[in-house]
């Protein structure tokens, strides 16, 4: 490792892997709901 | 036939050197034989190798073969190895011939590597397929009636040569282009042909009025088939010589009929290439303007299109279908069209003939009686006269009534030396509309006698007498209710019934014609019985689990029929006789036919039109028969499925050649038949969705990152390797419970599949863009993107080594997770063929980067430990993402396949 994990922009990361489970949420929350209310 | 088929046809046959035939058809029969060196005894085995030498083998090569070298480059002509070839180009010129220092062509030339390798196995998967199947064909044999040496001989159709004498019957192919040298009664259809449906009646006269060479009465075609009569003739062309020879070569492609998996499988390659139209310029043009490297943006564009194209779904397909006609194969179900193989697996009714299928096909004559019901061998001497002396095609009933006679001989002086005391004068062969045959033999004292046998229905309408103890009398109303009550009463339970009928004394030889087929004496009945197979209860029982509907049409009375049905324990549910079937329009047959279960007395086109009716309700229809009456059946069906000893016409018309007259075999034909579906639908689902996928991970890389989330060459790797793991499909398992049901083509299934389990990649994809971009390209490029000592160059190749893994990892193992319905490993687990392909496409994928030189070239970087840590969980999470997903899935639609 040339750097340090503490150098590492954290919050930016953070903000990634928020936004992309938030999709995932999102995306199985509707996933869900057409699973259990069947036409 | 279509407008273009017959003006194909129509220039064939103007270029078509008709001399000969036309030379023959003018000559006399003595002149011919001296022509062609042959004689009413046939060619003896020296002349055969002469002619053969001579005019060649009766083969007909529609087109030629390609040369082996041809065949090798053509499996180089796809789009995946044009990108491969420019992208090697480009490589060439940046890296090699432009570059100023450091050389270097390593690149190019592993390019160049996977092209030969990509290549070379597919030639070699599509030769060994090829193969098996020529292989397999070549199993069914059709055999033509030779006169050789002066014994007639049965030989398979390729060996007939120019000179030799044939004989043909009821149901025969015509086995070359022939002059009639002897006729009776013989119609041909020449639709294969002409295009021409109604029968032609070929005789030994040329008669006038010509219209053109095919119209000539003397001359019958190779490709035209016996619809009645028979006849002997002199071959005067084989094989490419023959009038459809000449056709069959001129025409270069053959037009295949779509079926409706054919037609699901276009529409998920125009689907995929739909997307691909819109995917490729956004990605181009997204790429272009953020990264302004615009060849690199086309590159990867391209590859793009090279990834999402199902460049591979031909092939696969292909080996799905090989594999299971070489399976079917061993289990003697011999596949004569590949693509009936999906046809197998989704038929739901199968409609078949009841003799030989449902019963023994050993049909024993179990009495002779006169009309009043006592045995009688004078029933039996006249029965002997007429099936021993008829010409055409000998069927089951015959035979039994020949091996009776010579059986009770030994001990009945009336039934000794038939053969010597009569001689054949005449006949007027079987046909379906009068469903009987009659032939005149004479005696030493000069008595002339015709004698008819057939249905009993169709004996009674030319019989004005009977012959009762006080002689010959009058068929009167109650000796008829008499002769009904009798037969119905045998046909219940279960025998088959034909009437014998005699009259002395009919017109002259020659003017001897169907017109004389009136006031005849009914002498009495023959009685058989045909008992049902043993396994056919089983098997009957294995097609209802299995999800077929099983339809019994015959020519029988429906009480025999129903006889049998209680036999084999088959519920009966209704029955439709033939004059119902012509009365009834479209609409009301296609009503009566779900309901009933049993067709009796039907003819030939009935048969159709109760199989037509079945497919227009949407089933899909599998039809088995072996006779002549089958014929038009077994065209009409989805699947037609004939036996090996069946008649020419039937095999012909039939998609699939069962070895074994066994309905068992057709339960494994349909087994197999799901099985290559479920394996072949698999791999088109989940490449679809993958792909689906794929497009959301490079849009969002296109429009976020600074660089291309992968070289077009590691793009076109990752599609070529797991292109190579998806070659194990066909060798999957599949679950019990997938086989149970017939299996249609559903395109609707496919589209919201993709939809549904395709953005579940993008999402590990995309959170594998966060972890190297912000984790591991910095730990090990010694700082962010853009950061003045962050190594920019291993920073890009980590990212996409990092994205090239896992996205390897993660296409190929989520195979396993949705290939089946249930829990993955624990209740259903994928082949060891498919588990070895997978593991090796990762394996390989891991181990690139870490090969000295060649990770170089391919731009990867070796990747560090904490990334396979991370490999393991996100992968771990995604099984179980998809296998959730699966779940939903079902629970909506209720499979997942």
């Amino acid at each position: 490792m040339k750097i340090s994990l503490s150098e590492l922009d954290w919050p930016q990361f953070g903000l990634w892997i928020g936004i992309i489970a938030g999709i995932l949420l999102v995306f199985l929350a509707v996933l869900i709901f057409l699973a259990y209310h069947k036409k | 036939m279509d407008k273009k088929d017959e003006n194909k046809v129509a220039k064939a046959a103007k270029y078509y050197d008709d001399t000969r035939l036309k030379s023959a058809s003018e000559s006399s029969i003595e002149a011919l034989y001296t022509l062609y060196d042959s004689g009413p005894n046939g060619l003896n085995d020296e002349q055969i190798d002469v002619h053969r030498e001579e005019h060649g083998r009766n083969v007909v090569v529609k087109s030629k073969k390609k040369n082996v070298w041809v065949r090798f480059f053509l499996s180089f002509v796809n789009p995946f190895t044009a990108v491969l070839l420019v992208l090697a180009a480009v490589s060439f010129l940046t890296d090699y011939i432009l570059a100023s220092a450091d050389k270097s062509a390593t690149a190019s030339i592993i390019i160049l590597v996977l092209v030969s390798v990509s290549g070379t196995f597919r030639f070699f998967q599509e030769e060994k397929s090829g193969k098996t199947l020529e292989k397999l064909s070549n199993l069914v044999e059709t055999t033509t009636a030779v006169m050789r040496g002066g014994h007639p001989q049965e030989i398979p159709l390729d060996e007939v040569v120019v000179g030799d004498v044939v004989s043909f019957a009821v149901g025969d192919l015509i086995s070359a282009d022939v002059r009639i040298l002897s006729a009776k009664d013989f119609f041909v259809s020449q639709s294969a042909l002409s295009g021409e449906s109604e029968p032609i009646e070929k005789t030994v006269d040329l008669k006038s009025n010509l219209q053109g060479l095919s119209d000539r009465s003397n001359l019958a075609f190779l490709g035209s088939t016996v619809v009645s009569g028979s006849a002997k003739a002199l071959v005067i062309a084989v094989g490419n010589d023959t009038m459809f020879g000449a056709i069959a070569s001129k025409s270069t492609s053959q037009k295949k009929e779509k079926t409706a998996f054919d037609k699901g499988v276009d529409s998920v390659s125009w689907l995929l290439v739909r997307f691909m139209l819109v995917m490729v310029p956004a990605v181009f043009l997204i790429n272009g303007f953020t990264k302004h490297d615009w060849l690199q943006a086309f590159l990867f564009a391209i590859s793009v299109a090279v990834g999402l194209t199902p460049e591979m779904l031909p092939m696969i397909v292909t080996s799905c279908l090989a594999k299971g006609a070489i399976t079917m194969g061993k289990k003697k179900v011999i596949v004569k069209n590949i693509n009936s193989i999906q046809n197998f697996g989704a038929m739901d009714v199968l409609c078949t003939d009841k003799t030989g299928t449902l019963t023994q096909d050993r049909v024993a004559l179990e009495d002779h009686l006169n009309i009043n019901g006592v045995t009688d061998y004078r029933v039996l001497r006249h029965a002997f006269l007429n099936s021993y002396y008829q010409t055409g095609l000998k069927n089951l009933m015959d035979q039994s009534i020949i091996q009776k006679t010579k059986e009770l001989s030994a001990n009945n002086p009336a039934l000794q030396g038939l053969d010597k005391i009569y001689t054949k004068v005449d006949e007027i062969p079987f046909d379906f509309q009068r469903k009987r045959m009659s032939v005149v033999v004479n005696d030493a004292s000069g008595k002339t006698q015709m004698i008819s046998k057939g249905a009993l229905e169709e004996i009674l309408s030319i019989c004005t007498y009977c012959e009762s103890g006080d002689g010959v009398v009058p068929l009167d109303e109650t000796i008829l209710k008499k002769v009904r009550d009798m037969v119905a009463d045998y046909s219940r339970r279960g025998f088959r019934v034909i009437a014998v009928a005699q009259k002395n004394n009919p017109s002259a030889v020659g003017a001897f014609s169907t017109n004389d087929e009136k006031d005849m004496v009914l002498i009495g009945y023959l009685i058989f019985f045909d008992p049902p197979k043993e396994s056919t209860a089983k098997a009957l029982a294995h097609l209802h689990e299995y999800g077929v509907a099983t339809k019994v049409l015959t020519g029988d009375s429906a009480e025999v029929a129903e006889y049998i049905f209680s036999l084999v324990g088959l519920p009966f549910t209704g029955c439709l006789l033939g004059k119902d079937v012509e009365a009834m329009d479209q609409e009301s047959l296609q009503i009566a036919v779900e309901k009933c279960n049993l067709f009796a007395k039907l003819s030939p086109e009935d048969k159709a039109r109760v199989v037509q009716a079945l497919r227009a309700n949407g089933h899909v229809v599998g039809y088995m028969g072996d006779g002549i009456n089958d014929a038009p059946a077994l065209k009409a069906a989805d699947i037609g499925i004939s036996v090996d000893t069946a008649v020419d016409i039937a095999k012909e018309s039939a998609h699939v050649i069962l070895l074994e007259k066994d309905l068992e075999v057709l339960v494994d034909g349909i087994i197999e038949g799901r099985k290559t579906y479920a394996n072949m639908i698999k791999y088109i689902k989940m490449t679809a969705s993958s792909n689906f996928g794929n497009i959301f991970s490079e849009l969002a890389a296109a429009a976020l990152l600074p660089f291309l989330p992968m070289l077009p060459l590691q793009l076109l790797l990752l599609n070529l390797i797991y292109d190579f793991s998806c070659i194990a499909i066909p060798f999957d398992n599949v679950d019990k419970e997938y086989l149970q049901n017939p299996r249609k083509w559903d395109s609707s299934s496919l589209g919201r599949f993709m939809i549904w389990m395709g953005p579940t990649s993008s999402i590990f994809d995309w959170l594998t863009y966060a972890v190297m971009f912000f984790v591991i390209c910095p730990l090990c490029a010694g700082g962010h993107w853009g950061d003045p000592g962050t190594d920019s160059a291993l920073f890009t190749a980590l990212f996409q080594t990092g994205w090239f893994v896992e996205s390897m990892a993660s296409q190929s193992l989520v195979i396993h997770m949705i290939r089946s319905d249930k829990i993955p490993l624990f209740q259903s687990r994928s082949s060891w063929q498919l588990f070895l392909a997978t593991g090796l496409a990762v394996a390989v994928a891991i181990a690139l980067p870490f090969i000295p030189g060649v990770s170089s070239s391919l731009g990867l970087a070796p990747l560090p430990w904490l990334y396979f840590a991370y490999l393991a969980l996100t992968i771990l999470l995604y099984m179980l993402l998809a296998t959730f997903a699966k779940n939903l899935y079902k629970r909506r639609y209720g499979e997942v396949l």
